[in-house]
């Protein structure tokens, strides 16, 4: 067999050290090794931490996954999605670090069926996506007599990056009507409006939640940066009455040259680490978690301070990419 | 002109808190479960900083607040909004971690949210001594612009 046989023979192509130059829709799925560490940084009292764990599911594949805690925890699981997180309960911490590691092979999210996934839930909105009046009157009037959901879908993907400016460096608390007032946000204000207005016309869509990588074609053999809520990264899946269609509408705005791709697409830079807001995790925390992505934590009942209390930093190391010849 | 200019074209970038009009104000929870309005406190140059508890640069933003405190001292005004606080406890908890020698209250409240277009922190509004909104910053901001915003405020007294 010839190299040229060969090459023809494989599907797709596995490279090792250099990516750049790599097109990011062709990215068939990235292997990683991942360390994600929470920090307590000074003495507290009275303790509770929820970190939450990635799952398997269609679109990665975790394996190996190990906790590592100077304090003792347990693998936990919130009834109403079925994520899952490590807690810890301490009547007292010194410094501590509390390691999550495991590894994931991540694939390009395309859109499929998957029962997985609570239809009911989907149409349910959040304390911050209940839609106004001036919502409703813009999507009648962007989805006019169309039917189709994926169709209405596309529409209102197109009305929302038209009207909405994407700012980064900040924390967002993803309220609908604020986004539609504001037209300004990150990845949460996208999506709450698009969800607001897709579950308006009854299209169930889910909220999924994680963190993101650098884009496969800048992402370097290893690298480590801070997890707080700026690298949280959240996308939506509506159903189209047959499949989930996967959107990130955030992104399309960032990468122009990417639009048409992210809606229907998701490329494997992220890791999908909960599904739903407003979750209430296992067990119940005292205040209200909007986005579940990095570790939540209490004091005596009330929210640590980022930077202050705590931090937490997540580490990868590059195994592998897959890209389509 | 040119300074009206520029303060169109801000107020055109940012759709809620309105460069060139009075700030709104409202009464909220302060660390002590006491409800004041806070614009009691917009009697000089006045920066309200939103913030919440998750978010690293908001936390770094306190320490550029509480230098500007100490070089200005009661010159200039400070209040801090935590978004994510509904009542004392938290805002409590908060002016302890930081030992904040400014006022900070609770502001989970949908209507304060709603007329200074908070969904996302860090938010920074910079208000002169008769109260009009002259800048409004909706992202990180570095020290040297925190200081240049400082004596914006200040010049228009």
């Amino acid at each position: 067999m010839t190299r040229r046989d060969l090459l023809t023979a494989l599907p797709f192509l596995f490279l090792s050290f250099s990516f750049s130059g790599v097109d990011d829709r062709r990215v068939r799925s990235v292997h990683l090794r991942i360390t994600h560490s929470t920090e307590i940084l000074r003495p507290m009292k009275r303790v509770r931490i929820w970190i939450p764990l990635p799952a398997s599911d269609r679109f990665q594949k975790v394996e190996e996954l190990k906790v590592s805690s100077p304090l003792p925890f347990r693998i936990t699981e919130e009834k109403v999605w079925g994520n899952r997180m490590v807690f810890i309960e301490a009547g007292r911490v010194e410094e501590a670090k509390i390691e999550v590691s495991f590894r994931i092979r991540r694939f390009r999210e395309r859109p499929v069926e998957d029962r997985s996934i609570r239809r009911d839930l989907c149409l349910k909105p959040t304390r911050w996506e209940v839609w106004d009046k001036e919502i409703e009157r813009f999507t009648d009037r962007v989805v006019g007599r169309e039917k189709d959901p994926r169709r209405i879908a596309r529409r209102l993907f197109e009305a929302i990056l038209e009207r909405t400016k994407l700012v980064d460096g900040v924390c967002g608390m993803g309220v609908s009507v604020l986004t539609f007032q504001q037209k300004i946000g990150r990845c949460d204000e996208f999506h709450a409006l698009f969800r607001s207005c897709l579950m308006y016309k009854n299209i169930p869509v889910s909220w999924e939640e994680g963190l993101v990588l650098p884009y496969p074609s800048r992402i370097k053999k290893k690298d480590s940066y801070e997890a707080d809520c700026l690298r949280t990264i959240s996308w939506v899946r509506f159903y189209d009455g047959k499949v989930w269609v996967p959107v990130d509408l955030a992104e399309a705005k960032r990468r122009p040259d990417l639009k048409d791709f992210y809606f229907g697409n998701i490329p494997p830079n992220r890791i999908r680490l909960s599904r739903g807001r407003d979750v209430k995790l296992e067990p119940p925390q005292k205040e209200t978690v909007n986005i579940f992505a990095y570790a939540h934590v209490e004091e005596e009942g009330i929210p640590a301070i980022y930077g202050h209390h705590y931090r937490n930093f997540l580490t990868y190391e590059l195994l592998g990419m897959e890209v389509e010849r | 002109m040119k300074l009206l200019l520029i303060l169109l074209l801000t107020t055109i970038c940012f759709g809620s808190v309105k460069v060139g009009e009075k700030a709104p104000t409202f009464p909220l929870l302060d660390e002590n479960d006491r409800r004041v309005d806070f614009g009691k406190f917009i009697d000089r140059p006045t920066i309200i900083y939103f913030t919440h508890n998750s978010c690293h640069y908001c936390t770094q933003i306190i320490a550029f607040l509480k230098r500007v405190h100490k070089r200005y001292g009661e010159r200039v005004r400070i209040l801090t909004i935590n978004v994510m606080a509904k009542d004392s406890r938290l805002v409590k908890a908060y002016k302890r971690a930081f030992d904040l020698p400014f006022p900070m209250f609770a502001g989970n409240d949908p209507k304060l949210l709603k007329a200074y277009g908070i969904n996302f922190v860090p938010v920074i509004v910079f208000i002169d001594g008769k109260g009009i909104v002259r800048k409004v910053v909706e992202h990180y901001i570095l020290e040297e612009e925190l200081e240049r915003s400082v004596r914006l405020i200040m010049g228009a007294e």
